[in-house]
């Protein structure tokens, strides 16, 4: 009984102290693409692929258990700005990626101020002239 | 190439008007902005701002020789490596967020030379107009390229089989891309004459001195052919220069 009784309790804290850390949904966070630069970028939920010296606008969207989130403020970060610089946009979740410098780097998305996904990016080298 | 950006050739009728307001500029002159390019995020237009006098782009399509004025103030598309510009952006819809104060900065470090750009590698690149308080408001990308020739405007007067000099004659380096389009910008460019006793290259902008950019007057010196070389981001162009110098009493 007392055994049960510790389980039970268990399995609701648990719950409730992930949630309590920011744990309590597990969001995914996907990049639409708002402009067409003259090299192609490539967006995908985990990897984003872009050329130095391009800049590409991206809306991006929280999802629940693959419920969009309209409303949930999202943050996005770059590890490394030197390589991939992210800039607010004008509206709410719009973000401009910038390409600074070729190398690879990792853009940190946040919802609602919770950590929810990790974007790997590489930026490649433009070619030697067009 | 974007079809918001302009891509049109020179036309060599405007080359004698182009020394004109070239040497007009020297001394200073004004600049009217109508239009722009609508940056790629569409929240305003980028309005391309020429760097000294020699920047063809900026005197194509000027109406009156005492004001530099841009009836289209597109920016261009394309640039030669190592060419100065500046870009200005306006605000579409300006609101109360300081959305008046919007600075242009280049993707990549290294293209910025006191407030204005010099890209001195060739790709593509982006600008991005910037709010003060961080916030980009929109974008557009430019092409940089090397030269793979350079074209002459001579104000309509034949190149082959040599150029007449019979007085001093204004002529322009334009460099055209891979795909035959102009590229602009104020870019450096060294001109020599093969026999200074015949033909002399001086810039039109400031008269007795060495040329330096896309315009040059050519002044003959004495009655022979020699050949005039001007070289711009590494690619050469030469032009055959028949000089007629009549000597004092003759004539009519």
């Amino acid at each position: 009984m007392r055994t049960a009784v510790a389980a039970l309790a268990l399995g609701l804290l648990l719950p409730l102290s992930l949630g309590a850390l920011g744990c309590g949904r597990d969001y995914t966070v996907k990049l639409y693409q708002q402009s067409d630069p003259p090299i192609e970028a490539q967006l995908a939920s985990d990897r984003v692929t872009l050329t130095e010296g391009i800049a590409v606008g991206v809306m991006a969207r929280a999802f629940d258990d693959g419920e969009m989130e309209e409303d949930e403020p999202i943050e996005l970060l770059s590890q490394d700005s030197s390589v991939l610089d992210v800039r607010p946009g004008v509206g709410a979740n719009e973000f401009v990626l910038i390409a600074r410098g070729a190398g690879r780097t990792t853009i940190d998305a946040f919802v609602d101020d919770d950590a929810a996904a990790s974007i790997e990016v590489e930026v490649l080298a433009q070619a030697t002239g067009p | 190439m974007r079809a918001s950006l302009v891509d049109r050739a020179v036309p060599w009728a405007v080359l004698p008007r182009l020394a004109a307001v070239a040497a007009l500029c020297a001394s200073g002159c004004s600049f009217v902005d109508d239009g722009g390019t609508e940056g790629e995020l569409g929240n305003g237009n980028f309005f391309y701002d020429c760097v000294g006098p020699q920047d063809i782009w900026c005197t194509q399509y000027n109406p009156d020789p005492n004001v530099v004025a841009f009836e289209e103030p597109e920016v261009p598309g394309s640039f030669v490596v190592g060419a100065a510009f500046a870009l200005d952006f306006q605000v579409a819809e300006p609101d109360d967020s300081g959305s008046l104060d919007v600075d242009v900065e280049c993707a990549v470090d290294g293209f910025e030379r006191d407030r204005h750009f010099v890209p001195t590698r060739p790709g593509w690149y982006a600008f991005i107009a910037e709010r003060s308080d961080g916030v980009v408001v929109d974008v557009i990308h430019v092409l940089v390229s090397v030269p793979t020739r350079i074209d002459i405007g001579a104000g309509g007067l034949p190149l082959e089989p040599a150029l007449p000099v019979e007085a001093p004659t204004d002529i322009a380096a334009i460099p055209l891309g891979t795909n035959d389009e102009v590229l602009f910008g104020a870019f450096p460019a060294t001109w020599a004459s093969s026999d200074e006793d015949i033909v002399t290259v001086e810039s039109p902008i400031a008269p007795g001195t060495p040329a330096s950019g896309a315009l040059a007057r050519l002044v003959p010196q004495a009655t022979g052919d020699a050949v005039v070389t001007v070289t711009v981001a590494g690619v050469s162009r030469e032009i055959e220069v028949s000089a007629v110098v009549e000597a004092e009493g003759e004539g009519p």
